[in-house]
Parts: structure tokens; C-alpha cells; sequence
């Protein structure tokens, strides 16, 4: 069975935005063991996409993993005239979504009077956030960000020479490498994942079949490095 | 109405922006001379050699348990050992040497100087043995941050990840900005906590061949894009909106790694916030950037013998589109 990915960018007259995002999804949606099944761009990126809304299905969280371009805060990512915040009410992956990417600057912020744990309430059975400890940039060449995370991430795993050999990291290697390609040296990537007994996701590949969701008892870890 | 460069916020001290700075010719790289760059990291990386390949952006020589890439575009060459980094169970690294220190952002951990300065020798003396060793114009030794949180949200333990030793360049006595330029060797510790397994690295240092001095924009010109840009359709009221600039950073842009670069010219690496802006469901959003603003104009570049197509971009499919309007 396929895995379901998708793309949500704004690009606010930079459309490299829009290729981070759509990179992702398009090189992965090029695999037979991937459909690229949701695209939405500029005034099509709705919050309700994003926080639970009455009578709505979240888009997002019809897909496994997304990649989303658009602006942010420690508390904030940016939805078409408005925001998403930690205080909205966040399920992702009550249905489907375990990997949430992001470039939006300073997400995944942790410091000692700003805990990344703020965005917890958020995993109801998401497995990872990827994003930024800091800010992370556009207009310097960044539009294969998605691309590249996505080639790591599962390509190369399945790629037409895979036979001879292929290159199989684990998702949180493959944001790094990704951002390490199109980011300079003063930026640090970060992540934010949950783990369960029996549901380990430290060495979790994007590639790999549905794993179990971290739902009880879990714990989270964070982490960052440099570019 | 949109912000004017008095409107502006400035919370850093701005460089100070030349009337003509130097331009840099790069040189096409010699995807030949990366052969012995390959082999070396092979071998540093320790894993088996299976053959090589074509991959999208050059070759790969490796098997499954490691790669080297080497990049068509710039030169670049990056190498991973994936067992190594899959090797562990989590993000924590024990290192003997290391130190607990906090500054105003909380707790964080670094190398001790000892097993810094032996990573240091070590990637200096790989870097040299493997053809890519340059001038470097810095050189940091840093250590990934972890942390564990319970369900609530509270800390319950951090530490020291994985090290990495960081060089930066200059061209024409510039500082090099942006992802084009840098040395990043990435260390695990050894079963006894000494330095150093090296997991992966990356280096990506065009050559130069010529400079040619041209008319900078004036920094007011230069912010131009960032005050004219929109805001994710929010409507942004100068009058009651402000644009925060926290740091700005002159240097020449270095491209990424994947993108074909003949020149490198002057640019200013920008962060900034947008405060108070009120959105359509009456909240304040607070929002951040970090952008690159040129400060050669196309045309300058031009007449200097400067020119870059940029990508080929995918098309779209344009559906009711008459044919030939």
C-alpha cells in the first residue's frame, strides 16, 4: 500500500518556497510505493487544514508526511491570512499524518524559558516535527530542500539502481542532510519526536512500512545541529 | 501601503555597505581531482566499497552500509557511514571530555578543549590527506543538543549529541555566506567516550579565479524586496505594524552545493520579525524571517559579464489556456 504524502507553501513573491514544499512531495510521489495526493499553495493553505474544525476533515492529516513552506514563531506557523498557534486545538495524526516538516523559523525553538514541549499537545499520534531551532532562510538558493529530504528520506532506498545499492537513514539523518545542503553554518535544524514502549522512532525511516504510533506513555525527545 | 526603510526596526548595527565591492569569478570544478577525495573518505568512513554509480547530481561510490557523493554542480563531496548512524538507540552521546555550561538560553554542552583540539587534528589532517584542505577562515567545534520531555512538557533530562567540526572561507578577503561554503565533519564517540567515529561529512569550496569590483546598491536599495514582500495575506499596516531587523551579515553569496555558481557576489544575510500584525480572525500574529538581499543588480552584473539563467523550473499544467494568447 501506497504511502500518502503532500505539499502546503506560501510563497509571498519567492517561489522557491513553493518548490521546497512541492519538491518533496513530487520526488517521493515519483515512486510507486508513494502518491503525492495533496497540493495547496498561497490562499489554499487554510488553517482548517490544520487545527480540528467542526465538520471538517483535516487535509493534512490525510497523508503520512507533508512538507510545508511558510512563515513562523516559537508558538506560530503561518496559514493564508492567519495562524496556526500551540493554543489551537492540534491532533495531528488522529487520523493519518506521522511526519510534519517545516521551515518555519524558530518552531522548534528550545531554550530554558521556552520549551519545545509547547508543541506536544499537538501529537496525538504524530511521530515527528522537523524544523528549525533558529531561523532558516529563503532567497539564497534554498528551493531543493524538500527535494533533497525527500531523496534521502525514501528515494534512494527505492531508487532504480537500488539493486546495486541503495541509501537507507533514518528520517531525523536525512532532514539534517537536507538542510545542511541548502542552509549555511548559522543555522541549526531541530526536531521534535515521540516514542512509545514499543514504538521506537529514534531510527524511524520514512520508507518503512506503517509503523505502531507512539500514543501511551510516551516520552519526546528533541534535538538540533548545526548546518 | 507598504514599509519604507525608515519604517524599519533596526535592532543590530547594519554593515556598513561599500560603494563598489568585488564580484567572484568561480571556477568550473575538476570532477576528476575528487578521485582521491572519494578513496580517503571510503576509508575514513569505513565502510565496504560496492561500486559506483550515477546519481542525480553526479556519482556515488559506496555500498549499502556507506556513501561518497560527489556534487557535478559545485565539486562538493559528501560521505555518511549508515550503520553508524543508525547505530545508536537514541540521541545520546557519551562523551568522556565534555562540559556543562549555561548561558541566557538554558543549559547546553560543549567538547572539552582536550578532545576538541584532537577532533580538530584529526579533520585537518584528513582534510589535508584527502586533496580538499583550503585556507579556512574559521573553525568551531560544536556538540548537537538533546533534550527528553515527559508528556507535560517538562524537561527531564538533557545532553551532548553528536560533534561537529565547522570551517568557514573567505574569497577576496570576504566572508563567504550562505550554503555553498563550509567543511562539516560529524563525530560520534567511541565506545569509551573518546572522539572520535565519524559519521558523516560534507564539503562543499569553489575555487576562484578573478575579482571584478562593481557598484553595490545603496542598503536602503537593498531591502527593497524584503519591504515590498507579501505577507502570507495578511494585511500589514505600517502604521500599526512593525518590521524588526535583528541581524544583518555582509559577505558574498555561496550557493548551494547543487547549483551550478560561476560568480559570487555580495549579498546581506537578513533576519527579522513582523510584529503586530492583525489578522482576518482578529488575533496578533508575531512572525519571523531570515532572507538573503543582493546587493549587485542584474544588470550591473550583466554589463561586468555576470549572468545567471537560475534553475530550470518545472512547468505546470494551465488548463483553458487558449492556444497561443
Amino acid at each position: 500500500m501506497s504511502k500518502y504524502v503532500g505539499s502546503w507553501w506560501i510563497k509571498d513573491g519567492i517561489d522557491d518556497r513553493r518548490l521546497e514544499a512541492e519538491g518533496f512531495a513530487s520526488t517521493l510521489g515519483g515512486l510507486a510505493q508513494f502518491d503525492w495526493t495533496q497540493n495547496h499553495g498561497d490562499s489554499g493553505v487554510a488553517k482548517s487544514d490544520f487545527v480540528t474544525t467542526p465538520n471538517t476533515t483535516q487535509r493534512t492529516d490525510s497523508v503520512d508526511a507533508l512538507q510545508m513552506s511558510s512563515h513562523g514563531n516559537p508558538t506560530t506557523f503561518l496559514v493564508w491570512g492567519g495562524s496556526v498557534t500551540t493554543g489551537d486545538a492540534i491532533d495531528f495524526g488522529k487520523s493519518d499524518l506521522e511526519f510534519f516538516a517545516t521551515h518555519a523559523c524558530d518552531l522548534l525553538e528550545h531554550t530554558a524559558t521556552n520549551s519545545v514541549g509547547r508543541w506536544i499537545p499537538a501529537f496525538e499520534r504524530l511521530h515527528y516535527m522537523l524544523g528549525f531551532h533558529t531561523s532558516s532562510f529563503s532567497g539564497g538558493g534554498q528551493n531543493s530542500r524538500g527535494q533533497w529530504f525527500a531523496l534521502y528520506a525514501a528515494w534512494f532506498f527505492y531508487w532504480p539502481l537500488a539493486s546495486f545499492f541503495s541509501i537507507d537513514v533514518p528520517i531525523r539523518e536525512a532532514w539534517a542532510e537536507a538542510n545542511e545542503i541548502v542552509e549555511g553554518s548559522n543555522v541549526q535544524w531541530a526536531y521534535l519526536r515521540a516514542e512509545a514502549p514499543g514504538a521506537p522512532t529514534y531510527n524511524e525511516r520514512l520508507r518503512e512500512p506503517e509503523a505502531t504510533d507512539p500514543v501511551t506513555n510516551r516520552s519526546f525527545w528533541t534535538a538540533r545541529g548545526t548546518c | 501601503m507598504p514599509f519604507t526603510f525608515a519604517d524599519l526596526d533596526i535592532r543590530t548595527t547594519l554593515p556598513d555597505i561599500p560603494a563598489s565591492a568585488p564580484v567572484v569569478s568561480l571556477t568550473p570544478p575538476c570532477i576528476k581531482d575528487r578521485s582521491r577525495a572519494v578513496e580517503g573518505l571510503t576509508k575514513a568512513l569505513g565502510f565496504e566499497v560496492r561500486g559506483t554509480v550515477d546519481v542525480p547530481h553526479g556519482y556515488a561510490v559506496g555500498g549499502p552500509s556507506g556513501q561518497v557523493e560527489v556534487f557535478y554542480a559545485s565539486g562538493a563531496v559528501r560521505g555518511r557511514n549508515t550503520d553508524q548512524l543508525s547505530k545508536f538507540e537514541d540521541e545520546r552521546r557519551r562523551w568522556a571530555d565534555v562540559t556543562k555550561d549555561e548561558d541566557h538560553d538554558g543549559v547546553f554542552f560543549r567538547l572539552g578543549d582536550a578532545a576538541a583540539q584532537r577532533l580538530t587534528t584529526s579533520s585537518m589532517r584528513l582534510l589535508d590527506s584527502i586533496g580538499l584542505s583550503g585556507d579556512h577562515a574559521s573553525l568551531t567545534v560544536t556538540l548537537g543538543q538533546w533534550a527528553r520531555l515527559d508528556e507535560s512538557g517538562a524537561e527531564i533530562d538533557s545532553g551532548p549529541g553528536r560533534a561537529t567540526v565547522q570551517l568557514g572561507y573567505e574569497a577576496g578577503g570576504i566572508r563567504l555566506i550562505g550554503p555553498g561554503a563550509k567543511t562539516n565533519f560529524h563525530y560520534d564517540p567511541d565506545d569509551s567516550g573518546e572522539p572520535g567515529i565519524m559519521a558523516r561529512f560534507f564539503h562543499v569550496l569553489r575555487g576562484t579565479e578573478g575579482v571584478k569590483d562593481l557598484r553595490m546598491l545603496t542598503i536602503e536599495e537593498a531591502f527593497q524586496p524584503l519591504l515590498t514582500q507579501t505577507w502570507s495575506g495578511l494585511k500589514v499596516d505600517p502604521t500599526s505594524a512593525k518590521m524588526a531587523i535583528t541581524s544583518a551579515t555582509f559577505g558574498l553569496l555561496a550557493l548551494p552545493a547543487d547549483v551550478p555558481q560561476t560568480y559570487a557576489a555580495p549579498a546581506l544575510v537578513v533576519e527579522g520579525r513582523l510584529e503586530g500584525v492583525l489578522a482576518e480572525d482578529g488575533r496578533l500574529v508575531e512572525l519571523r524571517f531570515g532572507q538573503y538581499l543582493p546587493l549587485a543588480n542584474a544588470k550591473g552584473l550583466a554589463d561586468a559579464g555576470f549572468a545567471s539563467s537560475g534553475p530550470v523550473l518545472p512547468g505546470s499544467v494551465v488548463a483553458g489556456r487558449a492556444r497561443g494568447r
